[in-house]
C-alpha cells in the first residue's frame, strides 16, 4: 500500500438546502493518476475546491500529505499545482509571462524558476507560442497554457479539475498524454472530468461521484467486475421471431435481450464463449445474420447499473 | 514579489490611454493658463471707434460735431466713390461713416434736425450703435443749452465741457481666480486627471486579480493572501508615486521659480494628498467594475463629476449657494478650496484653512477606503 496523499473522511458540503458532498471518503495514494467520475452537479468541483482549502465544508476532514489542509497551509500548497476548470490566466500577461507568474508564485529562486518555465513551455508544446497572448490561442493551446501554469513549479500532487473540456481531438490526446508523462515522473494526480473515455484511458483508480457520494471506486477492471454485465453482444437480424427472441434469453448468461430495427442487442453476465453461444444458436436454427460485435463494460455501464441512470444523459 | 510585478506588467499594457491623458492634461492647462491670464484685464477704458465723417455742413455745429467725435474717435478717410465706402464698411476698415448735410446747422436751431444726419453702418454693428448714441448725447446736451436760452457758440462750447467729464467704473464683483499665477491654474485641474489616471490605471491593474477564477488560482499558490494584497498594495501606491512625481516634475519645468515657493509648495502637498484620496476612489470604484468599459464610465462618472462639482472647471465663487454646499461632500472641493486660501497666504502660520482643507480630503479618502473594504467583503461573502 502506497503512502496516502489525500484523505477524504465523512465530508459534508452544504450549500443551503442543497448538499454537495454527502458524507464523501475518498483516499488517494502516492503515484496514483486518480479519477473522479461523474456527471455535471455530482459535487466533483466541490470536492477539488476542499481539498484545495478553497471552500470551507461543514463536516468530515480533508488531509493531504498527512496534514489537515487550511487556508494558510502554505508549506502543503506549495507542493500541489492545480488546473483549475475555468482557464484562470492574465489576459494582459503573453504565455511565458503568465507561466512565469504562477511558477513565481512557488519558486522564489529566479534561475530555477527561469529553467522551471523553460521546461513547462517545452512540456506543453508552447514553445512557438511564449510570446503570445492568451486571447491570440485556440481553445487547446489556452487549456495546454492552464496546464502549463500549474505544473511548472514541479509539485508533488497536481490537481486537474476538467482540463480538456470544449478542447479538439488532437489537444486532448496530447493533453492525456502529457498527464501520463507527468504520472511517470513521479506525481500524484488527481483527474476529475465526465468523459468516461479519458478517465479510463490514464487513470489507475476511480471513484464514481454521483449527488455527492462516492458510488464506487477502485480500477476500472474492480469497477467493472461490481456489475452484472460481463458483454454486450450486438447482431444484425432480421424477422427475428418473438418466440426466438425467448430462446435467446433462455442461453446460459444472457439475461437480457432487445431487439429494435432489425438491431438484437444481448447482455451477458460475465462467463466465457458467449458469443460463440449465441452464434452457435443461430446457426443451428439456421437463422441468417449481419453485422455482428462485442462490446465489453464500459464506466457508463458501471454508473448506468448502479445509479440507474446514464453517465452521458447526465451531462 | 511576482504579484507586483504582474500588477507594473499589467499596468504597462495600458500605458497609451494612461499617457494620453498625461498630454490632454497639459494641453488644457497651458491653454486654460494663457487664455485666462489673456483675461485678467479687470479695468474698464473706453473704446475708440474708426469714423469717417463727410461735413457739408456751413455752420459751426457740424464742425464743433466732427470735433466731438475725434476727439473720441479716430476719424479716417471717407472714400468718395459709394461702393468703395461700402466695401471700407463691409471690410470693417471703418466702423461707422457720417454725412453732415449743408444746412445742419440751420435745421438745429430751428429744431428740425432730427433725421437730417446720415448714417453709414453694417446693420446690426453694436460700433454703429455706440457711435450713434455719441451723436445723439452731444447734440441732445447741446439742444438743452440752447433752450436754456444759450446761442449754439455757448450752448457747443458747454456741451463739450460737459461732455469730456468721464465717469469713474469700478467693478462690484470680482472673480478670485483672476490675476493668479500659472501655478494655480496648473494645480487647478488635478483632480480631474489624478481621478481618470488611478481609476483607469488601478481599476485595470487590479481588475485581473479580482476576478473569480483568477482569484481563486492565486489563493491556490503557497504565496499568501496577505502578501499578494500587500504586493496589490505596494503596486497602487507605487503607481500613484509615479503618476504624481510625473506631474511634480512637469510642474517644475514649467513653473520652477514657483514650486519653489511657499505656495508651490502647498500645492504640491495638496496634490498629494488628492493623490491618496483619487486613488481611494479608484479602490473604490474597482470593487463595482466588471469589465473595462465599466471602469470607464466609473472614470468619467467620478472624474467629471467631482470635477464640475468641486468647482475644479467651474470656478466656486459662481457657482450657487446651493450647489456650493452639495460640493462640500465632494473632495475635489476641499481640494479646490485649499488652492484658493494657498494663493492668499504668507507663512505657514496662515495655513489654518489649508490644513483643514487637507484633513477633509484625507477624511474622504479614508471614507472611500472604507467603503471599498466593505464592498470587497460583501462580493467575497456573496461568492
Amino acid at each position: 500500500m502506497g503512502k496516502k496523499v489525500v484523505e477524504i473522511e465523512n465530508l459534508v458540503k452544504r450549500y443551503k438546502e442543497l448538499i454537495a458532498l454527502d458524507h464523501l471518503n475518498l483516499t488517494v495514494e502516492e503515484g496514483e493518476i486518480f479519477g473522479l467520475l461523474g456527471p455535471n452537479g455530482s459535487g466533483k468541483t466541490t470536492a477539488i475546491n476542499c481539498i484545495l482549502a478553497l471552500l470551507h465544508f461543514d463536516k468530515g476532514s480533508v488531509k493531504v500529505f498527512g496534514e489537515e489542509i487550511q487556508p494558510d497551509s502554505y508549506e502543503i500548497k506549495k507542493q500541489i499545482g492545480v488546473v483549475l476548470q475555468n482557464v484562470a490566466v492574465f489576459e494582459e500577461l503573453t504565455v511565458q509571462e503568465n507561466i512565469d507568474y504562477f511558477c513565481g508564485l512557488y519558486i522564489q529562486d529566479k534561475r530555477t524558476r527561469k529553467k522551471y518555465v523553460e521546461e513547462a513551455i517545452v512540456f506543453s508544446g508552447l514553445e512557438d507560442f511564449r510570446n503570445f497572448y492568451p486571447k491570440k490561442l485556440s481553445g487547446g493551446l489556452l487549456r495546454r497554457l492552464n496546464i502549463a501554469c500549474g505544473i511548472a513549479h514541479k509539485p508533488k500532487l497536481i490537481i486537474m479539475d476538467e482540463p480538456t473540456v470544449a478542447v479538439d481531438p488532437q489537444s486532448r490526446n496530447r493533453i492525456l498524454e502529457g498527464i501520463q508523462k507527468l504520472n511517470q515522473q513521479g506525481a500524484t494526480i488527481i483527474y476529475t472530468s465526465h468523459y468516461m473515455e479519458e478517465v479510463e484511458q490514464i487513470c489507475s483508480q476511480i471513484a464514481i461521484l454521483d449527488k455527492g457520494r462516492c458510488v464506487a471506486s477502485g480500477t476500472k477492471e474492480e469497477l467493472k467486475s461490481m456489475i452484472k454485465m460481463g458483454e454486450k453482444i450486438h447482431l444484425e437480424v432480421w424477422n427475428l421471431q418473438p418466440f426466438q427472441i425467448a430462446e435467446i434469453k433462455e442461453l446460459r448468461h444472457v439475461y437480457q435481450v432487445n431487439y429494435q430495427e432489425g438491431m438484437l442487442e444481448i447482455w451477458c453476465s460475465g462467463g466465457k464463449h458467449n458469443l460463440v453461444h449465441i452464434l452457435d444458436y443461430f446457426n443451428s436454427r439456421e437463422i441468417g445474420f449481419g453485422r455482428v460485435y462485442s462490446e465489453l463494460p464500459t464506466l457508463n455501464d458501471v454508473f448506468l447499473e448502479i445509479t440507474g441512470k446514464e453517465l452521458r444523459d447526465s451531462v | 514579489m511576482q504579484v507586483f510585478k504582474a500588477f507594473f506588467r499589467i499596468l504597462y499594457k495600458n500605458k497609451t490611454s494612461l499617457l494620453m491623458y498625461v498630454f490632454i492634461y497639459l494641453g488644457i492647462t497651458l491653454l486654460a493658463s494663457s487664455v485666462l491670464q489673456e483675461d485678467k484685464k479687470t479695468d474698464f477704458s473706453g473704446i475708440s471707434l474708426d469714423i469717417g465723417v463727410k461735413n457739408k455742413d456751413t455752420g459751426s455745429l457740424g464742425k464743433n460735431l466732427e470735433k466731438y467725435l475725434e476727439s473720441r474717435n479716430q476719424l479716417v478717410d471717407v472714400p468718395e466713390e459709394k461702393e468703395d465706402l461700402q466695401d471700407a464698411i463691409y471690410y470693417q476698415e471703418m466702423d461707422y461713416v457720417l454725412l453732415i448735410p449743408e444746412d445742419f446747422t440751420e435745421k438745429f436751431q430751428a429744431g428740425e434736425w432730427e433725421g437730417s444726419l446720415q448714417g453709414t453702418k453694417v446693420p446690426g454693428s453694436s460700433s454703429a450703435y455706440l457711435i450713434e448714441n455719441e451723436i445723439q448725447n452731444f447734440l441732445k446736451t447741446v439742444s438743452m443749452y440752447q433752450k436754456a436760452g444759450c446761442d449754439i457758440e455757448q450752448a457747443v462750447t458747454w456741451s463739450l465741457q460737459d461732455l469730456e467729464q468721464k465717469s469713474k467704473v469700478e467693478f462690484l464683483e470680482k472673480d478670485n481666480s483672476q490675476g493668479l499665477p500659472d501655478g494655480f491654474y496648473f494645480f487647478q485641474y488635478i483632480p480631474y486627471v489624478f481621478l481618470v489616471m488611478m481609476i483607469l490605471g488601478v481599476g485595470a491593474s487590479m481588475k485581473p486579480f479580482r476576478e473569480k477564477d483568477l482569484a481563486a488560482r492565486n489563493k491556490c499558490s503557497s504565496t499568501s493572501f496577505l502578501k499578494q494584497n500587500m504586493q496589490i498594495f505596494l503596486g497602487c501606491m507605487m503607481y500613484m508615486l509615479i503618476v504624481y512625481i510625473v506631474f511634480m516634475a512637469m510642474a517644475c519645468l514649467m513653473m520652477r521659480e514657483y514650486m519653489f515657493t511657499l505656495q508651490g509648495f502647498l500645492n504640491a502637498a495638496n496634490a498629494f494628498l488628492f493623490g491618496i484620496c483619487a486613488l481611494s476612489v479608484a479602490w473604490f470604484s474597482v470593487q463595482f467594475a466588471k469589465n473595462a468599459a465599466t471602469l470607464n464610465i466609473m472614470s468619467n462618472v467620478f472624474g467629471l463629476g467631482f470635477s464640475f462639482l468641486g468647482g475644479v472647471f467651474v470656478s466656486l465663487d459662481m457657482m450657487e449657494e446651493g450647489a456650493r454646499r452639495a460640493a462640500k461632500f465632494v473632495p475635489s472641493y476641499w481640494y479646490v478650496t485649499a488652492n484658493q486660501h494657498i494663493q492668499k497666504v504668507t507663512s505657514f502660520s496662515e495655513c489654518g484653512k489649508v490644513y483643514q482643507s487637507f484633513l477633509m480630503v484625507l477624511m474622504f479618502a479614508l471614507a472611500f477606503f472604507s467603503a471599498g473594504l466593505l464592498a470587497n467583503r460583501m462580493k467575497v461573502k456573496s461568492r
